[in-house]
């Protein structure tokens, strides 16, 4: 009902009652000021009017032992004080015959309220503010909140305002405020909110694209947003970060330490390593894992180069390769990680003892945002190799595959002569990943349909190369 | 051919005295033979280890002494002494000593003397093959098979892998039941990349011996590569169904996981893999094969912290299962060699009979030369 036409309604009423109410004993209505109120029984205040003369009639079905008075009447007229004694109860006084008074039952007395956050057909999740206007010159005892019938809050004072957590769950939900005037009225307001249609359900995941620049073999680090043009999925994206290599970085250091590694190799990859961790920002973290058919040992994740550094010592290098399973759980485990990831892979890339065949590692670098690069320690090619687990055309394609993981990602392969460059090619690398943009987009729209989109960007720098990777799997 | 394949050199032993090599001026063959007699009498005596390290370093001494043409010259001093024992001890005496030669063997290997690995490796499939033709009893057949399938694994281990098949082929030839010539062909042919013989001779050896949990798991892994999933899948099921925990129970939680997850049923695998994990928790392997299937069944249902799974596995130490299966499989000739080495000691006292009745012979050779 419009707040309008109830409070107009409730005025009429008055204007008509006080004629009526012209012609009870003054006395009645002196003393009826003059009265205490509070605590006592309703049918015992009525009766102190009937002894001082009122002719107020009531049936003991309606006015109870019972009843008592919460408040005092604030009233100044004898009909103003009997309906705020009664109204509590669901009472009224009306005129009846030959003066008399009779208690009948009242109609509830509306009191407006209306909800106006949230507002009907919203999509609302998580945390919320439900906020409940009630009329001004309402004397409000209280608001009552509900969500789906679900009494969630209860406030007393102005402003009528609740938090509630409604959850994440995509559903239709029903608000209802439910405010109580201390003088028995009552009123409601009803929004229902309606969940998001699936068609127009969308994921909005910042997308990051790493990209690394070059001309003639140096770093191109001179460009701005501008210069670059992001399409993803045959669609031009605008940018909406742009960043330069010191976004902070988790890297995992993969370090193939079977007992094929020559001698050497351990104090060339320890200077390797430490060549990297040493040029770590304060918010870049790490871990370094060294690995044969099985895990040799591991660091946490840390930004401290020492604790870091603690698997070189002593680690007997010894066993096969299980390159393909280790490069899995560098990927699986930098999943938990926030921001930018990196797996710095050292290795022959001899695989030969791997639960797992790199196409399964493919599989989730197309779902990671991690960027792989390999150290390869034998520049001489693939060489050709059979195992127990694989033949020579098995071993030869699993080496192609992780060429192609390492590119997918948007990595490079770093071919080393000797070990005595691998402490340049950590450094290299380190180098890389500070001069790298970050060019951060939102994709038009994303299906998590598990298609390939791909991934170009275009740069205005003429000679200039690009690197990054070439697209994701959506889901 | 078997008769080719005893060397132009062993025809030495089947000669009259008159025919040996004339000895060198400068190389002492009787007093090398003499030495030889004495370290074979240790040998016979009990002292196997002191035998072999003495030859080592007789034969080295000689080798230092008067170069790489003295080998043919050891070699000829050798047989000579041989056929004198075989003359006073029979052909049995043959079987010790080529154990002997093959211990020899490989402690040159271990001390990296090349040329007179080659030199004991060659004498010994020589003597090995003589032994083989000559000998007609069946328990005597069953001795030279053994002694062949046991110096064929000695090839294996050694990446000789033509010679060790030509070996272990002739040892199936003279014993078809024998388990390690079967499981060493297998193996050779597996690193080949030969899948069907692989499984021919698994088949063999599983029928064989139809207890052997490794035969079994790699018949199951070959029968995979000839796309014969189904007969692979039920002897997987029957080996993580027995009670043993071990590698072998391992690999075959991860194939059968392997075949299910070929046809696309990934929950099945990870359920498979849990069970794998819970009956061996100390497995390095498991827990990435179990991340990366609870990540292809978009699952976290029984998902594990990997980088404790690794530290965790790092700490412990154990070898992969796959790098066991990857290694030469030992078991059956473990089992041959110990089985050998009970053989030999009863041989050892006709080798020590030879070596007491030959005092006399060889004073008399001595005497009339």
């Amino acid at each position: 009902m419009p707040r309008s036409s109830a409070i107009g309604r409730g005025l009429a009423w008055l204007m008509v009652s006080s004629v009526l109410w012209v012609g009870v004993p003054q006395l009645v209505a002196d003393d009826a000021g003059k009265m205490s109120y509070a605590g006592r029984p309703l049918v015992s205040v009525l009766r102190d009017f009937q002894n001082r003369g009122l002719r107020i009639l009531y049936s003991s079905d309606l006015v109870r032992p019972d009843m008592m008075i919460g408040r005092t009447p604030t009233a100044t007229t004898l009909h103003g004080i009997l309906e705020q004694l009664l109204a509590p109860h669901g009472l009224k006084p009306e005129i009846g015959p030959l003066g008399s008074v009779l208690v009948v039952r009242k109609e509830p007395r509306y009191l407006p309220v209306a909800i106006d956050n949230p507002t009907s057909n919203q999509a609302v999740f998580g945390e919320i503010e439900v906020s409940a206007v009630v009329d001004a010159e309402a004397e409000v005892d209280r608001v009552e909140f509900f969500v789906n019938d679900h009494l969630v809050a209860v406030v007393a004072d102005p402003p009528y305002r609740a938090l509630v957590d409604i959850g994440e769950e995509n559903l239709d939900r029903e608000f209802r405020v439910v405010a109580y005037g201390i003088w028995g009225d009552k009123g409601t307001s009803t929004v229902r909110t309606r969940q998001v249609e699936f068609e127009a359900e969308v994921e909005i995941a910042l997308k990051q694209v790493y990209v690394t620049i070059t001309r003639s073999g140096d770093p191109v680090t001179d460009l701005d947003a501008g210069d670059f043009t992001v399409i993803d999925n045959g669609a031009r994206r605008n940018l909406v970060t742009f960043e330069r290599g010191d976004v902070p970085l988790t890297a995992v250091l993969l370090v193939d330490a079977s007992e094929s590694m020559k001698k050497g190799y351990i104090e060339a990859t320890s200077n390797g390593s430490r060549a990297f961790l040493t040029r770590m920002n304060p918010l870049d973290q790490a871990m370094l894992m060294l690995f044969s058919d099985r895990t040799l040992a591991a660091s946490p994740f840390s930004q401290r180069t020492e604790e870091l550094l603690r698997p070189l010592n002593g680690t007997p290098y010894d066993g096969g390769t299980a390159l393909n399973d280790h490069l899995y759980a560098a990927l699986k485990v930098l999943d938990q990680q926030q921001g930018r990831r990196v797996v710095i892979l050292l290795s022959d890339g001899r695989d030969v003892l791997s639960t797992l065949r790199m196409e399964d590692v493919l599989w989730k670098v197309r779902r990671s945002d991690a960027v792989v690069y390999w150290i390869r320690l034998l520049k001489r090619g693939r060489g050709s190799f059979s195992s127990a687990w694989r033949d020579f055309e098995e071993n030869s394609r699993e080496q192609e595959e992780l060429e192609r993981a390492v590119k997918q990602s948007g990595g490079r392969i770093v071919a080393l002569s000797g070990i005595d460059e691998i402490e340049g090619a950590f450094d290299d690398i380190m180098t890389e990943l500070r001069e790298q943009y970050v060019l951060g987009y939102y994709p038009e729209s994303r299906s998590s349909d598990g298609r390939w989109r791909s991934v170009k960007v275009k740069v205005e720098a003429s000679g200039a190369k690009v690197r990054y990777s070439t697209g994701y799997i959506d889901n | 051919m078997r008769a080719k394949a005893i060397t132009a050199t062993l025809a030495i032993l089947l000669l009259p005295l008159s025919a040996a090599a004339a000895e060198s001026k400068s190389f002492k063959k009787k007093d090398f033979q003499k030495q030889y007699r004495q370290v074979l009498g240790r040998y016979a005596g009990g002292d196997l280890e002191g035998a072999v390290t003495s030859l080592v370093d007789l034969e080295s001494a000689a080798l230092t002494e008067h170069g790489a043409k003295v080998l043919n010259r050891l070699w000829k001093a050798k047989l000579q002494v041989l056929r004198d024992l075989m003359l006073e001890g029979g052909l049995e005496v043959l079987a010790p000593v080529t154990l002997f030669h093959e211990d020899a063997y490989v402690a040159y290997l271990d001390v990296g003397n090349s040329p007179l690995a080659r030199h004991s490796r060659t004498m010994t499939a020589d003597l090995v093959q003589f032994y083989s033709e000559k000998v007609e009893s069946h328990e005597s057949q069953l001795m030279a098979s053994s002694l062949m399938a046991s110096l064929a694994g000695r090839f294996q281990e050694a990446h000789l892998d033509s010679a060790a098949v030509e070996l272990f082929a002739l040892a199936l030839e003279v014993d078809s039941r024998n388990v390690a010539a079967l499981q060493g062909l297998a193996g050779i042919y597996e690193r080949r990349g030969e899948y069907e013989r692989t499984v021919s001779y698994l088949e063999q050896l599983t029928e064989v011996d139809p207890p052997n949990r490794e035969g079994r798991l790699r018949l199951a892994v070959n029968l995979i590569r000839l796309e014969r999933q189904r007969e692979a899948g039920e002897t997987l099921r029957q080996l993580v169904e027995e009670p043993d925990s071990d590698w072998i129970l391992s690999l075959a939680y991860q194939e059968l996981a392997r075949i299910l997850t070929e046809n696309g049923d990934f929950t099945s695998a990870r359920t498979l893999l849990q069970e794998a994990v819970h009956r061996l928790p100390r497995d390095p392997s498991l827990p990435i094969h179990l991340a990366y299937l609870n990540d292809r069944d978009e699952s976290v249902d029984g998902d594990v912290d990997l980088l404790v799974s690794l530290r965790r596995s790092a700490a412990d130490g154990s070898d992969s299962p796959r790098y066991l299966y990857s290694q030469i499989p030992r078991s059956a000739l473990e089992n041959l060699r110990r089985s050998l080495r009970q053989e030999r000691d009863h041989r050892l006292l006709l080798l020590a009979a030879a070596l007491d009745g030959n005092h006399h012979f060889e004073t008399a050779t001595e005497a009339g030369s």
